[in-house]
């Protein structure tokens, strides 16, 4: 978070001062592209910047604090991927993966790798093989760092909606990886 | 809404003894796990794996996610200064007359009048009277429109103005005054085959709008000359463009 200087970079940016584009990029740029790895992996690099396109369309009119710009960011983020999704409807077919069903880890197998080598994109990769609606909210929660009603609002369900598909997500997750640890165990 | 969370029956079994299925968690250990707060050991069952998981998603930043950095930030920042604070509302604007953009609304005016002179030309009809009709004198009381082609951008009203701004597109030279001599010429040169062609194009239109309509152009051609129109300016001809007031 950018903290209480948050209207000043805001203001600044809006001006098109690059100081302020710099600090909005540094804080939030990871967060998009981990997101983006979640809700659009191949494509993660080039939406992202598509992202802050749109994020600049809007930016004159934006009027909030810093969890509402993040939102904001998010939102488009959101967009960038559904769009994205709608051109490449082959990806849904890959909504359960193979290793989900055999209980074996591959050898590049993203849980191993999240837990062996704490794994950012690991762990991202792991995250996207959950369904979709799940991936989505446990991103935006997770990496986003947005709270359940912000996530609802951005993804248009209900607050109690977003807390049963984060909760099926995250054991789903446990499930996933419980298959993976015996399989440690034996092979060092 | 959640049709890609059920599983086929056959794909629950699977996935493996229902006894190893982990707890369902409360809200508060969710918040907490989300937000990289739950320490592995202190984890429900099941669940300590998923929180290394989530301290690994939430890792600092690392230098291949902000590559790049310089670049994004010049090209993003350049964006909004183009775009932001300057392209406020067009209501905003009104009445307002820019010379940037008078200056801008007479050069398309100029460049649709140059390229109808230069169709006309090209068919050897005409050389001289439609160019001059770019850079001529006042328009009747009342109607001002930047379109008139002068280049005294600073006289031009906010309404001229407004219009350019409003449609975007230009309206090429008022046909009721001394340009009407070489619009109908022009427009003579391109019948016969050609001129349907022509009839989506800044200087038809002008002409169009002068004669009352596009089926009126012919008959409108045909009272000439422009000073017959009825507009009474003294002659523009032979004066420097842009003198008059």
């Amino acid at each position: 978070m950018i903290g209480p200087s948050f209207p000043a970079v805001l203001a600044a940016a809006q001006r098109g001062d690059e100081w302020a584009f710099a600090e909005l990029w540094r804080e939030l740029q990871p967060a998009v592209l981990r997101y983006l790895r979640v809700a659009a992996p191949d494509a993660a690099e080039d939406l992202a910047a598509d992202t802050w396109v749109s994020v600049i369309r809007t930016l004159a009119r934006f009027r909030g604090d810093e969890l509402g710009f993040r939102a904001l960011v998010f939102t488009a983020a959101r967009h960038r991927a559904l769009d994205w999704r709608r051109q490449s409807s082959r990806r849904q077919a890959a909504a359960l993966p193979v290793e989900l069903l055999n209980n074996r880890p591959a050898p590049d197998d993203p849980a191993d790798a999240a837990l062996e080598a704490q794994s950012t994109r690991a762990a991202l990769a792991l995250i996207a093989e959950l369904p979709r609606s799940q991936a989505e909210v446990v991103a935006l929660r997770m990496v986003a760092g947005l709270d359940v009603a912000q996530v609802a609002r951005i993804v248009g369900k209900r607050p109690g909606a977003v807390r049963t598909l984060t909760h099926r997500g995250l054991r789903r997750l446990a499930q996933r990886l419980a298959a993976v640890e015996p399989a440690r165990r034996v092979t060092p | 809404m959640n049709d890609d969370d059920a599983l086929p029956f056959e794909m629950r079994q699977l996935l493996g003894p229902r006894g190893s299925t982990p707890p369902t968690l409360d809200d508060d250990t969710a918040d907490r796990l989300l937000a990289g707060r739950l320490d592995p050991a202190d984890a429900p069952p099941g669940y300590a794996a998923v929180a290394k998981v989530v301290a690994a998603a939430t890792a600092p930043a690392a230098t291949e996610e902000l590559t790049g950095e310089p670049a994004a930030v010049a090209r993003f920042a350049a964006m909004a200064r183009s775009g932001s604070p300057t392209r406020a509302p067009t209501s905003r604007r009104a009445g307002v007359p820019s010379r940037l953009l008078s200056v801008k609304a007479a050069a398309a005016v100029l460049a649709a009048v140059l390229s109808i002179g230069g169709v006309a030309a090209a068919t050897g009809v005409i050389s001289g009277p439609a160019q001059p009709a770019a850079g001529h004198g006042p328009d009747g009381p009342g109607r001002g429109v930047a379109t008139s082609g002068r280049s005294d951008a600073a006289s031009t009203t906010g309404t001229a103005t407004t219009g350019e701004r409003g449609n975007g597109t230009a309206r090429g030279p008022d046909a009721t005054g001394p340009a009407k001599d070489g619009l109908c010429r022009a427009w003579q040169a391109g019948q016969g085959g050609q001129h349907g062609d022509k009839e989506s194009s800044t200087a038809f239109r002008a002409l169009a709008a002068a004669a009352g309509g596009a089926d009126k152009v012919a008959a409108y051609c045909q009272a000439t000359p422009a000073e017959s129109a009825g507009q009474g300016q003294e002659h523009p001809h032979g004066e420097p463009p842009g003198k008059k007031r």
